[in-house]
């Protein structure tokens, strides 16, 4: 029966899953002797179900991951460590999911054959990045880094129809392929100095290996999660692939999948425990990140791709947190990913709604873009919505009183706590240009009127998600004891463990 | 009254806050609702700061209506208020300007929601920074009060309001962005590993190594764009000439001084030692501030330019005060920031008067106003006369006291300040008898003064000048016994 608990979450979520996929396989199943009317009919009502069952059972998984939270100790011959850490994280994961879900109903430009298809990817994507949270050994983690991963790379070229502009999604997966190669890689070497693939067993045998080798070794083992991070240099991706697909599947990639990449490099980053180079190489790639980041997204016409390359600048503020290796690091960068993630998703709460008054295509293809200038007036059109945007992205901003300074105070906090003092310094000038970015942004939805911009209507259930989740990102910034103080626990756990 | 006493200041913060989550929840159409929400709340916050200070024990140099909370303790975090003689002015200062700013934008017709939604957020982080004593919260509220004035300058502003928007916002959070690391590094370089200002001040000078000084200049640099100190000072005319009315009011006013207090805050009591070695640079930028701001005055066409470059000329003499280091100094460079928010709040409100009827601040344009409008004339004559120093109202006694301390110290620069008021003077006194005097011209005539209603808030404020004016002992001795206590730190 304790195996049974402690796996909970994933045995929900595989439940979810399958559902998805019989509903794709029954209702949505092609037959010949079905004219296409019907077919047609037969298809939509896939759609439907699998967008109902998918947004259910995704609340169902969320209430199993809460249900398990207290639970402890190790599966599968110790390969599979659970703790207050993973619990913590598969809730907030499947919170993620939740989110993603209900953005992702009714998505444009997925065609409707493929729709159970879309979100059985997505709950099978967020199902390996729960169990990457407790992989405790480098096959695992191998293994269930590549499953959330394939998910992600088949969700792109999905939204853009049928063979045509899958730039995007030839870069996400050859990066992505790549990058996980190169991670191969490391863990060989890991592997080499070891002895062993357990996780806790490779962090002990470290210190006493070749500095040198044991550094490349983290370094190139780590290349995988960064590059689900989208850090520099492995963000190239991000711009592109958040501008192509559709509204859910970018939300779903910026948001929940961001938190299963920052959880999984905590986890990996225990192997090189000892190695303390990793320190200058984490500050480093952090700085080079959230400046690149920054100023890469002060040039931005499209929303989306503004969000990705901010999104990068993200990524270095939690590497920040990172550099130390310590708990309160690994607290303040816990923290603020979930406030992250709840800012981003009420960022693609308003893009899916603009979405939706926007023509689909453009010149026979489908078009995903969102541009800054669709968001003019919105004050007037939707004050709910401009909330919602005002509020998730003064959150990234980092302005109080939301989860995003408070978020920001515990890692520059932890950052200066490990004499990082310079870097946290070139951290808060990129905050000033960043909020640049953020107040173009604004501007358009606050100060631009909005004549000519089409009437927008968001239904009662998006108004109250925008609401409650802006409620949510600013009661998390000024109540961070409600928080705090369980990851603290978790990270003591993890690391002392 | 025990429980009055300590939940006093919480109360004073929750006054624009629960107004902010009632303002929410009304239609944007109930247009006259909005406004009795926002009166009431700031009413509320106006008459609490007046107990406030009724009640504050003024023979006391410590903290006041102390009100602890743990917040995150494991992290050194905890929620803190209290007020003392460096706070408690500035307490009443925002009650003041925030009463007579809402009834001031009575009149206003677009977007009233977001703009009164925009204003109690600012205001609650006003309140917010001059009662927290923990950096997490003063930070936090300074940073609140910051972000709100981009909307309402931008929406509601006039001359290129866009752009002195983004500047204005831009120049602060750059600011902001050397107090972030400048606050953190004062906790974890004490070794006190908390943000309470009070533990922090009590530690000793030793141990911070030579990371005094670089956290002082942080500090004095970060906060100081905020209080408009050359060579940062470029956001604030520009600022307050495109903010609306009573936004001006609030920015010349009240924001501006979070800058200086902040300083004399977070610098001057936690980092005496840095303070003594960094008191060249403060004086001697301060005396930049009072002549260029003094000049530039000279040659500005725009009114609310005169007052804007004005303003950076009389925040120089609140510097020169905190540089002198002398009870005199400091006691004097407070009582400045409090008359300059008043002074400056009735410039902009009788300003903003002016410019909603003749619908032009170009002096040249102006003339004779005195014929059609004596009252609004009168509310701009008697700020003027307090921005040059002249007896009977507040700014005099200030100014006079910096002048006196700063001559002591620093000779070359009491002297060249005392040149600068001159050069003020000069300038008030021209914009007064070109805009108000001379001929009446025909275009003003049958324009209306200002009413019974709407002369409530410019009353208020101009009989506070004359109060304190008139019994400066008044404020003086709310503000010794800290000030007392602060510049024995600091050795003078």
């Amino acid at each position: 029966m304790g195996l049974y608990l402690r796996f909970l979450p994933e045995l929900g979520m595989l439940g979810l899953a399958l559902a998805l996929f019989l509903v794709s396989v029954t209702i949505g199943g092609e037959s010949d002797a079905l004219d296409e009317r019907r077919r047609d009919e037969r298809r939509r009502t896939a759609a439907y179900v699998s967008d109902r069952i998918g947004l259910l059972g995704s609340v169902g998984v969320l209430v199993l991951a809460a249900l398990a939270i207290w639970q402890n100790g190790t599966l599968f011959f110790d390969a599979y460590r659970v703790g207050l850490f993973s619990q913590l994280v598969k809730i907030v994961l499947a919170a993620g999911l939740v989110g993603a879900m209900w953005l992702a109903r009714d998505a444009r430009n997925i065609p409707v054959r493929d729709r159970p298809e879309f979100l059985l990817f997505m709950t099978l994507s967020t199902l390996g990045m729960m169990m990457l949270v407790s992989a405790d050994e480098l096959i695992t983690f191998y293994v269930v880094l590549e499953l959330s991963a394939y998910c992600l790379y088949i969700m792109v070229p999905m939204a853009s129809g049928h063979g045509s502009h899958n730039e995007a999604s030839y870069k996400y997966f050859i990066y992505g392929a790549t990058t996980s190669a190169v991670s191969l890689y490391g863990m060989t070497i890991l592997y080499g100095l070891a002895g062993t693939t357990s996780i806790p067993a490779i962090a002990a045998a470290l210190g006493a290996a070749p500095s040198t080798l044991a550094l490349a070794a983290v370094v190139l083992a780590i290349t995988g999660v960064l590059f689900k991070l989208a850090v520099f240099p492995f963000h190239f991706w991000a711009p592109d692939v958040y501008q192509v697909s559709t509204h859910g599947a970018a939300a779903f990639i910026a948001a929940t999948s961001k938190v299963g990449a920052v959880a999984a490099l905590l986890r990996l980053l225990l192997v090189g425990a000892d190695v303390e180079q990793l320190y200058w190489v984490l500050g480093g790639l952090a700085v080079l990140s959230m400046t690149f980041g920054n100023l890469a997204a002060i040039a931005q016409k499209d929303l989306k791709r503004l969000l990705a390359y901010s999104g990068v600048a993200q990524g270095g503020y939690i590497l920040l947190g990172l550099m130390g290796q310590d708990s309160a690091g690994y607290t303040a960068a816990t923290y603020y990913t979930i406030g992250y993630l709840a800012m981003v998703l009420l960022c693609f709460l308003v893009i899916v709604e603009v979405g939706r008054t926007l023509p689909e295509s453009e010149g026979g293809r489908p078009s995903n873009v969102l541009p800054i200038s669709a968001l003019d007036g919105l004050h007037q059109r939707s004050p709910v919505l401009a909330l919602a945007l005002l509020v998730g992205l003064l959150g990234m901003a980092g302005v109080p009183p939301t989860a995003g300074f408070t978020g920001k105070w515990l890692l520059f906090k932890a950052a200066i706590e490990v004499e990082a003092f310079w870097l946290v310094l070139i951290a808060g000038i990129n905050n000033t240009i960043a909020i640049y970015y953020y107040l173009i942004v604004v501007k358009a939805a606050y100060v631009h009127g909005a004549e000519g911009q089409p009437r927008l209507e968001p239904g009662l259930m998006a108004k109250m998600a925008g609401v409650g989740v802006s409620l949510a990102v600013v009661f998390l910034g000024v109540f961070p004891q409600w928080v705090v103080p369980a990851l603290d626990r978790a990270m003591n756990a993890l690391l002392g463990g | 009254m025990a429980f009055l006493d300590t939940h006093l200041l919480t109360a004073i913060l929750l006054c624009p806050v629960v107004g902010l989550a009632v303002l929410c929840c009304i239609p944007a159409d109930r247009t006259q609702a909005l406004r009795g929400v926002a009166l009431v709340s700031s009413l509320a916050a106006f008459v609490l700061s007046i107990v406030l200070w009724m009640r504050f024990d003024t023979s006391e140099a410590d903290l006041q209506f102390v009100e602890r909370v743990p917040w995150l303790p494991d992290l050194g975090i905890s929620y803190i208020v209290g007020v003392d003689g460096l706070s408690l002015p500035m307490v009443l200062l925002t009650g003041i300007v925030f009463f007579t700013g809402v009834l001031t934008m009575w009149e206003l017709k677009t977007r009233v929601k977001e703009y009164f939604a925009f204003t109690l957020a600012l205001v609650a982080g006003v309140f917010g920074v001059f009662i927290a004593q923990d950096l997490f919260f003063l930070f936090l509220f300074y940073e609140l009060a910051v972000l709100p004035m981009y909307v309402l300058i931008a929406v509601w502003g006039s001359t290129r309001r866009e752009y002195a928007a983004m500047k204005l916002t831009l120049f602060l959070l750059a600011g902001s962005a050397l107090l972030f690391p400048a606050l953190i590094g004062l906790s974890y370089y004490s070794g006190v590993d908390s943000f309470d200002i009070q533990m922090l001040a009590s530690g000793s000078d030793e141990g911070w190594g030579g990371m005094g000084i670089v956290l002082f200049l942080m500090i004095y640099v970060g906060f100081g764009v905020l209080a408009g100190i050359f060579p940062f000072h470029t956001w604030s005319p520009v600022g307050h000439v495109a903010a609306p009315t009573a936004v001006s009011m609030l920015h010349a006013g009240v924001l501006m001084k979070l800058g200086s207090y902040g300083v004399l805050r977070v610098g001057v009591t936690i980092l005496p030692e840095a303070m003594v070695e960094w008191a060249p640079l403060i004086a001697t930028l301060a005396v930049c501030n009072i002549l260029y701001g003094a000049f530039v005055a000279l040659g500005q066409t725009d009114l609310k330019y005169v007052v804007g470059y004005s303003s950076v000329s009389h925040m120089g003499i609140v510097m020169l005060g905190l540089a002198t280091m002398t009870p005199a100094g400091i006691s004097g460079s407070v009582f400045q920031m409090f008359a300059h928010g008043v002074m400056t709040a009735l410039f902009f409100s009788s300003i903003g008067h002016i410019y909603d009827r003749t619908h032009t601040r170009e002096i040249s344009k102006l003339g004779g106003l005195f014929h059609t409008m004596p009252k609004a004339s009168t509310m701009f004559i008697i700020a003027g006369l307090a921005g040059i120093g002249v007896p009977c109202l507040a700014s005099f006694w200030a100014e006079l006291l910096v002048f006196i301390a700063a001559v002591q110290t620093w000779p070359v620069h009491g002297v060249l300040a005392i040149f600068g008021l001159v050069v003020s003077a000069l300038f008030v006194l021209r914009v007064v008898q070109r805009t108000f005097f001379g001929p009446a011209r025909e275009e003003w005539d049958g324009l209306d003064d200002i009413g019974a209603w709407m002369s409530i808030p410019r009353v208020i404020l101009a009989a506070t000048l004359i109060l304190f004016g008139l019994m400066p002992g008044l404020m003086l001795d709310t503000i010794e016994a800290t000030v007392v206590a602060v510049a024995r730190v600091l050795g003078g």
